[in-house]
């Protein structure tokens, strides 16, 4: 049974700067929900306080009945798995290394288990990782690294995914590829949460868009509902709408508003 | 995956074992089997029982130390130029064991020698923590650590120049370049069960350290606590460094060398470098310490500069292959 | 340049000369410097205090210097530098050859009078020193009966028996005398044999931990260690030389008694002859 995440009164600021200002969401499994927003809207602050990574100044997270904050660290890794924006991979370690350390918050006294084990190699199939499992990280391509990254949080066999702006540096087919990923997630019961900067990329996965603008939410919808051009035109000062396209929809950007 | 190099460390041991046997055989002493065999009867005996004996622990000890200490701070800091010489941290504790050694406290309370040289690595180590925290650029934190030694090299000096015995002064290049000449049973135990506890806190960073790979946010996510993680790295080294320090003085590049030649071996997992370090850094100590015993010199030369004949090249050729990342 | 140099020197040492011998050591100098601490202690025991301008530093630092320390206190010192020197005018400055060079030429320079001493390594050379010393400074009679002193002690070290002990000096660092140093003659006038001679040490050195375990002499004479702790004090503490204790006496002999002959020969030599009489009591 996945819980829901709930934030309550969420506050946070950050060297004297408010990101986050009272906020109130609530976030289910099953789905994929995007949160956007101009730079500096406070998204990752965001996602990093449901992820419990940082604790607000203000309000509570909840997963499920649980206070985050208060969450035995492991134990609330085993539920959410965390990947962080672009994450420098600081060793040579191998596929099926980098890929174990998502079993980090399992491990007991005695190191790897076969459950470890098992957990690992099913999380390098899933990502499509069996080919590479045995090369050096350090040495694959953007998009191979992404998915090297995706299946270290699978490996967690978390709940729910939270995910910073995965989409940097990828070419148009990798990015597929990992919405794929995380739509697969949302579709066995998982949530993910992802920040996203690239709007096309987000009507192509979200189930849920929230848009943040100076850290309070100004739309929470379904894509369709949320991308309304009075929102684009407020968060991102641009005059823009969404458009049928052939395979579903699009932005369609005019110009500055 | 998650799995210690057993074999790596075994091998190593044994390589430890063969270079202790062989410390306690080279001195200014020729000592002829049959003193070996015959136990406590020759007077050489007691130059096994007193001067070799615990030169060899010691030798063991503080290269387990030094090597364990670099590795970890390599590990937290995701820098493969860490190192507790290098980057100050001993001359930090230096600073520390000079202060209650030539003041005279450390005459009536010996354990203040090595309690005061934790302290001063611990700070070190801290300050450095505090200098790097802030960016995590490898040369902000190199330039740190760099800081960190001259300042602490140069408040070595200074204190032993002001000090009241008139040998101190002479003895700026024993705490700077290290030695583990005439070293005595007291000095081992002394520093060996500090050693010990700093050793156990470090090795068990393990899976932190392997977390970090991903970085601090990485780490994080995977339930890693960094407050509690970066309290023990600071304690441990405090603990291994500073204890070290407190009976040899400096001996630099140890950490820096022997994680380096190791990384590989262990596939690169920082978790698993720890044990192999503390090993090899064992082995490397002894060496070096068998070396400057057996070099044709007509003073002793001192084991610090023998390591840092060896560390300074290898630093350059490190740093050198680094260029890239660090531009 | 080098040779207007070396003209200037010249024209520099004929006037000193031609000084010395004006006064055909009639005038007695009193403003005198001393720059080692072995010819203060000889300086104070020839000329009253007020003619001693300055010690040198060592006086005061009662490790190294054998004057008495509240002598020391009184009188001025200088660290010797030239300026110090020339604005106590002096009129006699006695150097040594551990006096560093550039202010030995700097004096030379100022046409201060010099007069350089040796680190005499021999009894006798020592007080060949003392004679000198005495002439120099116009004090002829008072040298002599401090040889008198000196050859009255070292007349009194001769044991009674011929049967010799073997005694390491050891001091801090392992620092050791060896055969041609005055140490070494006064430990075989004493009834000891020098147990460095053993290893062929000749003059100074550093004796190894592990050479004195493998072969323990009977007496061990060593300084003091108090008042702060280094590596090289803590080298007399060593559990290795209190295991020995049994088979080896521990003596006192302050290493500041190594450094210079002189006075310094007489405390010396009682000290010895301390050891050398406990030594043959104990080893009855």
């Amino acid at each position: 049974m996945t819980n829901t995440i709930h934030a309550q009164n969420l506050s946070k600021s950050l060297d004297g700067h408010q990101i986050l200002s009272d906020l109130n969401v609530t976030l289910f499994p099953g789905q994929v929900t995007a949160i956007l927003g101009p730079n500096g809207a406070g998204k990752s602050t965001l996602l990093r306080c449901l992820g419990g990574l940082i604790a607000p100044d203000q309000g509570q997270v909840f997963l499920g009945d649980d206070d985050c904050t208060k969450m035995d660290p492991p134990q609330r890794a085993r539920t959410i798995g965390f990947l962080p924006q672009t994450p420098d991979i600081a060793w040579a370690v191998d596929v099926t290394t980098l890929v174990g350390l998502g079993r980090i918050p399992y491990l007991g006294a005695f190191g790897a288990s076969d459950i470890d084990h098992l957990a690992t190699h099913n999380a390098i199939e899933r990502c499509g990782l069996r080919d590479m499992a045995t090369r050096d990280v350090t040495t694959l391509s953007g998009g191979e690294r992404a998915r090297v990254l995706i299946a270290r949080v699978l490996a967690g066999q978390p709940q729910w995914m939270l995910v910073d702006e995965p989409m940097g540096g990828l070419d148009p087919g990798h990015r597929l590829d990992v919405i794929d990923l995380f739509c697969d997630f949302a579709r066995a019961g998982g949530g993910v949460i992802i920040t996203l900067h690239d709007l096309d990329s987000a009507l192509r996965m979200a189930d849920r868009i929230i848009v943040l603008s100076a850290g309070e939410i100004i739309a929470d919808d379904k894509p369709l509902g949320a991308l309304t051009p009075s929102v684009l035109s407020h968060a991102y000062g641009i005059s823009a709408q969404v458009i049928a396209g052939p395979s579903g929809p699009i932005i369609d950007i005019m110009g500055r508003s | 995956m998650n799995k210690l190099p057993w074999r790596l460390i075994f091998g190593l041991g044994l390589g430890v074992l063969v270079l202790g046997i062989a410390s306690l055989s080279v001195g200014k002493v020729n000592i002829p089997l049959s003193v070996w065999l015959d136990p406590g009867h020759d007077p050489r005996w007691l130059i096994i029982m007193e001067l070799r004996i615990p030169r060899a622990i010691l030798g063991m000890a503080v290269g387990a130390a030094l090597g364990l200490s670099g590795a970890a701070m390599q590990g937290y800091t995701r820098n493969p130029l860490a190192d507790p010489g290098v980057l100050g941290v001993s001359s930090m504790a230096a600073l520390g064991a000079v202060a209650a050694l030539y003041s005279g406290i450390g005459y009536d309370l010996p354990f203040m020698v090595p309690a005061l040289a934790i302290a001063g690595a611990g700070i070190g180590m801290s300050v450095l923590l505090l200098l790097s925290g802030a960016s995590e650029s490898v040369l902000t934190f190199l330039l740190a650590g760099v800081i960190l030694n001259i300042m602490g090299g140069a408040a070595v000096a200074l204190a032993l120049s002001l000090a009241p015995s008139p040998w101190a002064a002479q003895e700026i290049i024993n705490w700077l370049m290290g030695a583990l000449v005439d070293r005595s049973r007291n000095d081992v135990g002394l520093a060996i069960p500090l050693i010990t506890i700093g050793a156990m806190v470090l090795l068990g960073l393990g899976r932190a350290m392997d977390a970090l790979t991903l970085g601090e946010e990485g780490a994080r996510g995977l339930g890693v606590n960094l407050v509690r993680t970066r309290l023990l790295l600071v304690l441990g080294v405090g603990l291994c460094t500073g204890a070290s320090v407190a009976v040899t003085g400096v001996i630099g590049f140890v950490g820096l060398v022997v994680p380096h030649l190791l990384r590989p071996l262990v596939g690169n997992r920082p978790g698993a470098l720890l044990l192999p370090s503390m090993v090899a850094g064992s082995a490397l100590v002894l060496a070096a310490d068998i070396l400057v015993r057996v070099a044709p010199t007509t003073v002793e030369l001192k084991l610090g500069v023998a390591m840092s004949a060896i560390g300074g090249p290898f630093f350059l050729a490190l740093l050198l292959r680094l260029r890239r990342r660090m531009a | 340049m080098i040779i207007r140099t070396a003209i200037f020197s010249l024209i520099a040492t004929a006037f000193s000369a031609a000084a010395i011998a004006d006064d055909g050591g009639t005038v007695r100098p009193q403003h005198i410097v001393s720059l080692s601490p072995c010819l203060d202690v000889t300086l104070i025991e020839l000329v009253s205090e007020d003619r001693i301008a300055a010690l040198s530093h060592y006086a005061r630092n009662s490790y190294s210097s054998n004057v008495d320390a509240a002598i020391a206190a009184r009188l001025p010192i200088t660290y010797e530098t030239a300026e110090e020197i020339m604005a106590l005018a002096p009129d006699l400055v006695l150097t040594s050859r551990h006096s560093a060079l550039a202010t030995r030429n700097a004096l030379d320079q100022l046409h201060i009078h010099t007069e350089l001493f040796d680190v005499p390594d021999s009894i006798d050379g020592s007080i060949a020193d003392i004679r000198r010393m005495g002439e120099l400074v116009g004090e002829s009679a008072r040298a002599d009966a401090l040889i008198e002193k000196i050859h009255q002690a070292l007349d009194d070290l001769t044991p009674q028996s011929d049967k010799r002990v073997l005694a390491l000096i050891f001091q801090p660092n392992g620092f050791s005398p060896g055969m041609g140093t005055m140490p070494h003659d006064l430990l075989t006038r004493a009834g000891f044999e020098n147990a460095t001679a053993r290893l062929g040490l000749k003059r100074w050195g550093n004796m190894a931990l592990e050479w004195v375990i493998a072969d323990p002499p009977q007496v061990l004479l060593s300084g003091a260690h108090d008042g702060g702790v280094s590596f090289a004090q803590k080298l007399l503490t060593h559990p290795a030389l209190r295991a020995l204790e049994p088979q080896m006496m521990r003596a006192h002999y302050e290493q500041k008694l190594l450094n210079c002959g002189g006075p310094v020969l007489i405390t010396a030599a009682h000290a010895l002859k301390l050891a050398h009489d406990h030594a043959l009591a104990d080893l009855k």
